[in-house]
């Protein structure tokens, strides 16, 4: 029983690593995390739109 | 159940979540939203079930018998929770946000804590007895659902028992037609009282930011969960565990106890509690998590509620006034189960769209879309694999006196988790370990309406068995 339990939890840490992992790219990207964004995602005047888009959905109306 | 049907079945949840998981991922990257509730689910159903989280077992066993055990370890899950919270917090990351504080939360915790005690369950604990096989726990879980259901559409006569000050307030919010605020007690307690009080944090009360690191790890989680919890474990020490330990460190007449001997007691009396520790560190863990991948999707789709998602998706129906559904963004409990009542009461005619707990601002969506539905389903799931594995999974039916206090406890619960705009998850565990003063203003009351409700049952019990004797 105790080795089901473990394949079941694997199971779930695979799946939930890759949500988590799809969930962290976006922050980055944002500069939610790590600071500032990334090089790419600050170049032209496009992606600056998008980004403060992004940050102000996290102002509060 | 032999050993390999318990496995079969046990896989066999996993095998069902993974095929909707990656079918409805395959059919729209959206869905991974809605995964995202499912899989935590699972883990929250998984922990509760190993901790065998219930509060009102931990007050049953507390005021009953004088076992502080499950108490104990509840309050040991608020602070590892607290500590997660306080992280996510001091990244911004959190999707937490405080409740009004005002008396109302102890009248609510009060006839929240009368309820669970009643029902033999709190709501968070008749989610995983449910998926235990107790079907007297899933009585408890309909009667919570209908009852708010019911409770927030309520107007006629209970119109009259409004407050003229409510009634003020709540016009002069200047809510949307179609929600129809004079007509409802919930509505105008909501809109003419509730939205008028204050909302705070530990931290703001010092000046501070929530997401801040002092604000977060200072004022919320040491000020605000640390400190209280500390001093309630001592009052739980000296009451409860104290004079069993020291009967057995210090048999009569060796010496007087020390310092020494009060901190081995008081740190024995923590340790005691390991299963429901572990499991509350696993659930703040998961809960912090949780926060963490919500906000990163809302930020990949660029949404702010799953309520848009939905509506990108093309399913429109049962959305808020706003265009929201509930999606609280981290674990939560009573909420979705009362949106199941409401979307089949409106089906069958009962307009549950306008009042403001539905229609202004959870929406009732279709429970097969509904984001805190899938967490809701998978938390059964997931204490049933747990229950599965370890040979505590039981199909158990209700007796009929049973069947009936679950329905009456229910109801309770029900009506304190609407008036405190949560249960002992939503308006307790989570608010408390988040730094909001609200929660333990929940909290007070549902200890006191505890201690009534195992007062009253055990008197309850006693008179019954009586007659039974004297009968026979």
């Amino acid at each position: 029983m105790r080795n089901s339990l473990w394949i079941i939890i694997v199971i779930m840490s695979a799946i939930m690593g890759y949500m988590l992992g799809y969930a962290t790219s976006p922050m980055i990207e944002t500069g939610l995390i790590g600071g500032k964004p990334a090089p790419h995602a600050a170049t032209g005047a496009g992606k600056k739109e998008l980004e403060q888009y992004y940050q102000d959905l996290f102002k509060e109306k | 159940m032999s050993e390999a049907k318990r496995k079969f079945w046990a896989f066999a949840i996993v095998a069902v979540l993974v095929l909707v998981s990656a079918g409805t991922y395959l059919y729209h990257e959206y869905y991974l939203y809605l995964s995202v509730y499912l899989w935590f689910g699972v883990v929250y159903g998984m922990c509760l079930q190993y901790g065998r989280f219930c509060f009102s077992s931990a007050f049953r066993d507390l005021f009953a018998v004088g076992v502080p055990r499950m108490a104990v370890g509840i309050m040991i899950a608020i602070a590892l929770f607290g500590l997660v919270g306080a992280f996510v917090s001091a990244t911004g990351l959190s999707t937490f946000h405080s409740a009004p504080t005002s008396l109302h939360a102890v009248i609510a915790g009060f006839i929240f804590g009368v309820g669970m005690c009643f029902a033999g369950g709190c709501a968070s604990g008749s989610m995983y007895k449910t998926g235990e096989g107790n079907m007297n726990a899933a009585i408890v879980i309909l009667s919570i659902s209908i009852t708010q259901a019911i409770f927030v559409d309520v107007g006629g006569w209970t119109n009259s028992l409004v407050p003229e000050a409510w009634k003020a307030s709540a016009a002069a919010k200047g809510l949307p037609a179609s929600i129809t605020v004079s007509d409802g007690w919930v509505d105008q307690y909501l809109a003419g009282y509730i939205w008028d009080q204050p909302v705070l944090s530990f931290a703001s009360m010092l000046g501070w930011t929530d997401h801040s690191v002092a604000g977060a790890f200072v004022g919320n989680f040491l000020l605000g969960v640390v400190l209280p919890g500390a001093l309630l474990l001592v009052v739980v020490y000296l009451f409860w565990s104290r004079r069993a330990f020291m009967r057995k460190r210090l048999p009569a007449g060796t010496r007087a106890a020390g310092w020494r001997d009060e901190l081995a007691g008081y740190g024995a009396m923590i340790v005691a509690s390991k299963r429901t520790a572990i499991a509350g560190l696993a659930l703040g863990i998961a809960a912090g998590l949780h926060m963490y991948a919500i906000q990163g999707l809302r930020v990949k789709y660029g949404v702010k509620n799953a309520g848009t998602l939905l509506e990108r998706l093309g399913f429109d129906f049962g959305l808020s006034v706003n265009g929201t559904v509930f999606d609280p963004g981290y674990w939560y409990v009573t909420t979705q189960e009362a949106q199941w009542v409401g979307w089949v009461m409106h089906k069958l005619g009962w307009n549950q769209m306008d009042n403001i707990f539905f229609g202004f601002n959870n929406g009732i969506p279709n429970p097969l879309i509904n984001p805190a539905d899938w967490m809701s389903i998978s938390l059964f799931g997931g204490a049933a694999i747990m229950a599965l594995l370890h040979n505590e999974f039981k199909f158990k039916k209700p007796t009929l006196e049973t069947a009936v206090w679950a329905i009456i406890g229910g109801a309770l619960m029900g009506i304190g988790s609407r008036l405190g705009l949560g249960c002992n998850v939503g308006a307790f565990f989570v608010r408390v370990s988040q730094g909001d003063p609200s929660g333990w203003l929940f909290g007070l009351g549902m200890v006191g309406g505890a201690y009534i409700g195992v007062k009253f049952f055990n008197w309850w019990t006693e008179r019954r068995m009586a007659r039974e004797f004297a009968a026979s």
